[in-house]
């Protein structure tokens, strides 16, 4: 009897944890109404930008070790969403300062350079924040693609990506709060506490405060397996009562 | 007033250096601020020359703006 490994990836958990970081203050937003008066490509400029950054403090949440998430999601598929979620990210918003003067190519005024410039050199608090995000952000993204080449271990080299992402996120914050078009009190209620809860799953990693309990189990005990595919799939799924080794000797 | 809304606004004075009128200032929080409002003359300049396109202008205000005659 051929038997079909059963399946415990669901990316239906992913997909639902990106409707929180992003689909809620971002969908705020646009019932507030806060996305009027400019033109289409500054909106929709806007629009990516901002769900870009909404989904920063998810990264927090979506790295391989994370034990709540290792019972949703295997080790690898995480691993996987953090990278590719990761990559997008980091290339979104390091190119955040360079397309927001894009539309000076089409109009007349300040040219997209001079605006380019003007724009660097203010030395406002906001820009300044800014600046050093983008500059973390660049290093982060960096030193996550050219791992393999860093004369670091692999330890070493987390608590780095760990501190370096933490940095960004408050000084992005900073940046946010400041220059934000679209901050409302609610939407810096609601970054606040996503950065709350990022530091204090970071710090628990850290400093070890997650009791180290048994690994998951990813595979289904041995008297489960042999249950014909289907049925061994809904029972999981449910989280029916696990028969006992009669019933499934009298089903077999 | 035809300026609709400035957010986003980094204070680089660009706009109050380009405003023919006169409307905008940089107040104490280091931003732009509409200082009189009825001077404005719908010229666009301020937003044309604003870096980061902090500065909207309500457009059932505004009226086409002509760049040259030939
Ligand atoms: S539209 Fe023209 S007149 Fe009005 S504030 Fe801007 S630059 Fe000044
Ligand atoms: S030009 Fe734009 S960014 Fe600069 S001060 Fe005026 S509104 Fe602010």
């Amino acid at each position: 009897m051929s038997q079909t490994p059963p399946v415990f990836t669901t990316s239906g958990f992913f997909l639902r944890a990106i409707a929180v970081f992003a689909g809620f203050p971002v969908l705020f937003m646009l019932i507030k109404g806060v996305f009027s008066g400019r033109n289409a490509y500054l909106e929709i400029f806007s629009l990516i930008t901002v769900t870009a950054w909404c989904l920063v403090p998810g990264q927090f949440y979506w790295f391989p070790r994370n034990r709540f998430l290792s019972l949703h999601l295997r080790g690898c598929m995480l691993s996987k969403y953090h990278i590719v979620t990761g990559t997008l990210l980091v290339l979104l918003l390091c190119s955040h300062p360079f397309l927001l003067v894009v539309p000076k190519l089409f109009e007349y005024g300040i040219s997209p350079r001079e605006a380019f410039f003007t724009m660097i050199s203010t030395p406002t608090a906001g820009v300044l924040s800014g600046i050093i995000s983008w500059l973390l952000l660049a290093t982060l993204g960096i030193t996550a693609w050219f791992r393999n080449v860093l004369p670091l271990k692999y330890k070493a080299w987390r608590r780095m990506h760990g501190i370096l992402a933490f940095l960004v996120l408050i000084f992005g914050l900073h940046h946010v709060f400041v220059l934000g078009r679209h901050i409302t009190p609610f939407i810096t209620v609601i970054f606040t506490l996503f950065a709350l809860a990022a530091a204090v799953m970071m710090l628990r990693r850290w400093f070890d405060l997650i009791p180290h309990a048994k690994p998951v189990r990813l595979l289904p005990p041995p008297a489960v397996r042999l249950l014909p595919p289907p049925e061994n799939i809904d029972r999981l799924e449910k989280q029916e009562h696990r028969p006992e080794k009669e019933e499934v000797e009298n089903e077999l | 007033m035809a300026i609709k809304k400035i957010s986003g606004c980094i204070g680089c004075s660009e706009c109050v250096l380009s405003c023919p009128m006169d409307v905008l200032r940089i107040g104490d929080n280091g931003k732009a601020e509409i200082c009189w409002p009825e001077e404005c003359q719908i010229c666009h300049l301020c937003r044309m020359y604003c870096p980061v396109d902090a500065i909207t202008i309500d457009p059932e205000k505004s009226i086409p703006v002509i760049i040259s005659w030939g």
